[in-house]
């Protein structure tokens, strides 16, 4: 396992009050964290401000200290030996630079990697392959502080790979990025992942990073995890409904279907277009056969329901569960 | 396959070899070295820094000057002795200024969370922090130090002998010693205390004042704390007077003078222990 934390918590003390009547205030941010992640896999870390995302990246990376439990990355208790495993990682924080401001993009990845004591037969060609990768090098020689936020965040992924870790930590990579540069961000780490095994730890407000980029979910709520899994295994738990939309030949007489339990036929306004919606354990293929059963099939469609609705039903779970 | 890459693509740095191991004093190049290129961009702009660097060091002295020239002797010590002491603490504080000045900014780094993208890194954040911002123009107070301390020193001092000498060459680094140390100190408390510049500084800026008026002068609760807590006395007035024979106030013994390396040691040595708790209240407590 690359990622290994088991009960894992962390409170803030906040000091609450006027300045004669101060109260000491404990707050856990992150509370009871059952976590693994295996080599090589893409992990997506999804939860709302304040869940405790960034406190599990603190802790995972040795800046934070947990208050309890025991978290374990590439092997290694991160605190202790922080600087160790910042050898074995790379962390893009999407809003914190690890770049030089005033240099020329090109100058900061000699710098990181005189930190990281690699000489140049080992750091150079990884580095031009990453230029190449990430069409870098029309803006090399511009000034950090002169690119645009889509080129910079490439040239902040180029610095968290420049070394080649194990695991790419990536807290909130695309935020601030046009469609074209997140899509051109999420297409190259699709293929580091693939052709490096590089394990990808990502967290984001955005839903599509991690449909594209991750074929696990974590969603933290409050400190805690409210659901591990995939995302059909989201839309199972979550009891989200389906949507098949098919197209018959039919007469002007609107059809009714006799359609298995579980499955619920929509109105529509036209007698050719059926609609009919479903969740698990109710398959598309079986409601299909059903429908073909009784009508001549012309074309089908099917709907799935998006996953800020599958996501947005675990926060109205966990909400409810922690009011009851 | 690729096309080949046109724009800026790092060159070999600083003469490092593909193949040689990069040790820590060529990763130390590659770092200030970085920071130097960034800089000498803009050369017109560095003189000025430069100039008013040296200019600040020569206007401060102005107000030893005036009191010297009203009275023959201050602390102890006449013009051109309390110009030597003033000369050599600037030389013992620029060469620490130089090197670690960047320190006393590690608040900075806390309040707007850049602490965060250096620990992440796999190199001391010490080093990164003394070396992230390497400001050349610093180098003014240096060379003020470099030029004025041998003359002064020549036109001051007439009965040289091989422990004069020997004291003389250590004062200046025994200085920055101890500056540097207190630098570190000023950069735990400024991590743990994130709005602890002032506080930081009037320690650091008011020892530098300090150390550069001759000490008998001062107030004896000021000279002892400056002396023996804060010792930037030890940096030059204590070693001058040695080596310019100048008086030293009752029950002060000239080997206080010699005391400049040990003093660097101590503040060190308990400046890093302070820079370990430093970092360990910054993970404790999360920032």
């Amino acid at each position: 396992m690359i990622i290994e934390a088991k009960e894992l918590g962390r409170d803030y003390v906040l000091h609450e009050g006027s300045l004669w009547r101060r109260r000491r205030v404990v707050k856990p941010a992150l509370d009871g964290l059952d976590l693994t992640v295996e080599a090589g896999a893409a992990v997506g870390y999804l939860g709302a401000n304040g869940a405790g995302k960034s406190t599990t990246i603190k802790m995972l990376t040795g800046i934070l200290t947990p208050t309890r439990g025991q978290v374990r990355t590439c092997g290694l208790d991160p605190v202790p030996r922080r600087r160790e495993l910042a050898r074995q990682i790379g962390v893009v924080f999407g809003q914190r630079s690890q770049l030089w401001w005033d240099l020329p993009l090109g100058e900061s990845y000699p710098i990181l990697s005189a930190m990281h004591r690699l000489p140049g037969r080992i750091w150079k060609p990884r580095f031009d392959t990453l230029v190449d990768e990430l069409d870098l090098s029309g803006f090399l020689g511009t000034p950090v502080r002169q690119l645009s936020l889509g080129q910079r965040m490439r040239g902040e992924v180029a610095a968290a790979l420049v070394h080649s870790p194990d695991l790419l930590i990536l807290d909130e990579p695309t935020i601030g990025l046009d469609m074209l540069s997140k899509e051109r961000l999420r297409h190259f780490l699709v293929r580091e992942r693939t052709e490096r095994g590089t394990t990808l730890f990502l967290t984001t407000h955005d839903l599509s990073d991690v449909q594209r980029l991750c074929e696990r979910m974590v969603i933290i709520d409050r400190g805690r995890v409210a659901f591990d899994g995939t995302e059909a295994e989201l839309a199972a738990v979550t009891g989200a409904r389906r949507r098949l939309v098919v197209d018959v030949v039919a007469d002007d007489e609107p059809v009714l279907l006799d359609l298995p339990a579980g499955a619920e036929q929509l109105p529509t306004d036209d007698a050719s277009r059926l609609q009919v919606e479903f969740a698990s354990p109710l398959t598309a293929a079986g409601v299909l056969a059903a429908v073909q059963a009784q009508c001549s099939v012309v074309d089908i469609a099917l709907t799935e329901p998006t996953i800020e609705e599958l996501v947005g039903t675990i926060y109205r779970r966990a909400s409810i569960s922690s009011r009851t | 396959m690729a096309e080949p890459v046109v724009g800026s693509r790092p060159r070999t740095v600083l003469g490092l070899g593909d193949d040689r191991p990069v040790t820590w004093l060529a990763m130390i190049r590659v770092l200030v070295g970085s920071r130097l290129r960034s800089q000498l961009a803009y050369r017109t702009s560095l003189a000025l820094d430069l100039f008013s660097q040296a200019f600040l060091v020569a206007s401060e002295f102005i107000e030893i000057w005036v009191l010297l020239v009203h009275a023959p002797v201050l602390g102890g010590m006449t013009l051109s002795q309390a110009a030597l002491v003033y000369v050599c603490s600037q030389f013992g504080f620029g060469l620490a200024d130089l090197l670690f000045g960047e320190l006393e900014n590690a608040g900075d780094f806390v309040k707007q969370g850049r602490l965060e993208t250096l620990l992440v890194r796999p190199t001391s954040l010490l080093t990164q922090l003394v070396t992230t911002d390497f400001q050349l123009r610093r180098l003014g107070r240096v060379l003020v130090g470099v030029i004025a301390y041998p003359w002064l020193l020549v036109a001051t001092v007439d009965d040289w002998t091989a422990a004069k000498v020997g004291l003389a060459v250590i004062a200046p680094l025994g200085g920055a010693g101890i500056f540097t140390g207190l630098q570190v100190w000023a950069g735990a408390f400024t991590m743990v205390v994130v709005d602890g510049k002032q506080a930081s500084n009037a320690v650091m800026y008011g020892g530098k004042f300090a150390s550069g008026v001759p000490g008998g002068a001062l107030f004896t609760p000021v000279r002892v704390f400056f002396t023996f807590v804060a010792p930037t006395l030890l940096s030059a007035w204590l070693p001058m007077a040695v080596v310019s024979g100048a008086g030293l106030p009752h029950g002060w013994p000239a080997w206080l003078g010699w005391l400049s390396p040990v003093a660097a040691l101590v503040v060190w040595a308990t400046g890093l222990v302070a820079w370990g708790r430093a970092i360990r209240h910054y993970t404790g407590a999360g920032g």
